[in-house]
């Protein structure tokens, strides 16, 4: 009698890599491919029997992407967490991962350490990340009330990144850039997507900080988002010193983006920004006209006309400059950047 | 590249049980074995294609599939990115088709893997994931048979390892 037993391990790992792909509906994340495995469906998987363990623990690939989404979860939960990505990300041998990790609603971010570490001590295989850690609010009518500070300079909450994807890197997404400090060098040739999320705590404006870090190594940026984090989290002792005392860096002439067609950040940004093949410029706020006009104009130099994108509704806030979208309200401006609204030079 | 005359030719098949079958060549070539035998043996179409790890009642549902669809353009090379872009869905009529008994399902597997029939594959591994997904391993044992062969240490390694998904 045939049975499973009798199938090769080639089809039977293709079985298991089926029975893994991502089947819950989640968010899309990555630009370019949001298929995540179900990484814990291997634990099953892998607990059948002696050969089916061995045939999953064989391939790296069923191990290589994970996907973490928690809400409100337990420093236990967290633990396990940790754990269970070390074991992925060990089975997944010298693979680029791909790797999301969102945790909502943790209010003491110093709970999610174990993990994050988990995922930079395998920094070198990044190829698509993102990590995405907010704490709950206080709602009260009419809007949300930020958290409580916090802040802790002791060090032993740092997180330091030196060779991010190392050369494999092509996207990534941390809205926490104030957590992790940064001495990287090599250029990041395939990093197409940037999102960074910069927290005003610090001494120094931070979104300039995001500039000066990555974008000289990321010349190849189609996409970028520079935000701002509103978690009111920093566990930057030493990031504050390095920030300090590069403060002459910030007078470099503008970064030069080549590739770079679609941009979300403060218009206070753009003078800091070369970007001839500029598409679209998006906002998740509305700005003071004036302060975008002033920026724009310093920037508008620069790049190529942006295509034209007729609005929705037609409405029109400033010459040359149309408006898509409803506007956010203020609370889901805060919230994430995916209901945006733009403006963009109508072409020539 | 088939030809007119291709399309118009008959293949004799001769399975492990020494049953012959005969068929439209346009359904005997979406197996890749075949096409490539016969493609060996060029013009002679008395000559029969042994197919000695392929029982008669097997070939005869695996034929049922290919027939059906003999028309189906040919399927597009393997990219390393594959894997994950499959989904589990499955067309109709090979839902249908593919409702057979275990026995049977892994028969058609194997049989389609020898033939090399990478559609009819992946109707079969399909089939079987979507046997497997969201069941605990006890479950997974029972439903194929399978012995946990498991020493009591071995258990213990893999609880531990594990112990975070049991709050899932």
């Amino acid at each position: 009698m045939k049975t499973v037993s009798r199938l090769p391990d080639e089809i039977l790992c293709n079985i298991f890599f089926l029975a893994i792909q991502n089947w819950r509906v989640l968010p899309k994340i990555f630009k370019s491919k949001n298929d995540f495995n179900e990484c814990v469906a291997l634990i099953d998987i892998s607990q059948v029997c002696r050969r089916w363990r061995d045939v999953a623990l064989a391939n790296p690939t069923l191990w290589s992407s994970l996907h973490i989404d928690l809400l409100d979860p337990s420093s236990k939960t967290l633990r396990k967490v940790a754990y269970f990505a070390e074991v992925c990300f060990a089975r997944s041998r010298d693979l680029p991962l791909i790797c999301a990790i969102s945790i909502s609603h943790l209010d003491n971010f110093r709970l999610a350490h174990p993990l994050l570490l988990a995922l930079v001590v395998h920094e070198a295989r990044w190829s698509q990340i993102a990590i995405n850690l907010t704490r709950p609010r206080r709602q009260v009518t009419p809007f949300p009330v930020f958290p409580e500070m916090v802040r802790d300079t002791s060090g032993d909450y740092d997180i330091h990144l030196n060779n991010a994807g190392a050369g494999l890197l092509k996207e990534f997404q941390l809205n926490l850039q104030s957590w992790f400090s940064f001495s990287m060098t090599n250029p990041f040739q395939r990093l197409a997507t940037l999102r960074i999320a910069h927290s005003d705590l610090l001494v120094l404006d931070d979104a300039q900080g995001t500039i000066a870090k990555w974008l000289p190594l990321a010349s190849n940026l189609t996409e970028l988002e520079i935000t701002k984090d509103d978690s009111r989290v920093s566990f930057a002792a030493v990031q504050h010193k390095v920030r300090l005392e590069s403060k002459p860096r910030l007078f470099r002439p503008p970064v030069l983006l080549p590739k770079l067609r679609v941009l979300l950040a403060s218009p206070t940004l753009l003078p800091k920004l070369t970007c001839p093949a500029l598409e679209k410029y998006i906002l998740n706020y509305l700005p003071p006209s004036k302060t975008f006009s002033t920026s724009w104009n310093a920037v508008n130099p620069r790049c190529a006309p942006l295509k034209s994108e007729t609005g929705r509704h037609g409405m029109n806030l400033s010459e040359g400059f149309s408006y898509e979208g409803s506007p956010p309200s203020q609370s889901s401006a805060q919230e994430k950047i995916s209901s945006k609204y733009f403006r963009s030079l109508p072409k020539g | 590249m088939s030809t007119t005359e291709d399309k118009t030719r008959k293949v004799k098949l001769v399975t492990s049980d020494n049953e012959e079958f005969e068929v439209d060549w346009e359904v005997a070539t979406r197996s890749v074995l075949i096409k490539h035998m016969l493609e060996d043996i060029g013009e002679s179409e008395e000559q029969a294609i042994p197919l000695p790890n392929v029982t008669a009642n097997v070939l005869k549902k695996v034929l049922e599939w290919c027939e059906h669809h003999r028309k189906d353009p040919e399927p597009a090379p393997e990219s390393s990115d594959d894997n994950r872009k499959r989904t589990l869905e499955i067309g109709d009529w090979d839902a249908k088709f593919i409702q057979v008994d275990q026995e049977m399902l892994f028969e058609i597997i194997l049989a389609a893997n020898y033939l090399d029939i990478k559609a009819l594959l992946d109707v079969g591994c399909k089939t079987v994931a979507n046997m497997i997904k969201g069941k605990q391993p006890e479950e997974i044992r029972k439903m194929f048979n399978i012995v946990n062969d498991f020493t009591p240490e071995e258990e213990a390694q893999i609880k531990k390892e594990n112990e975070w998904a049991e709050d899932r």
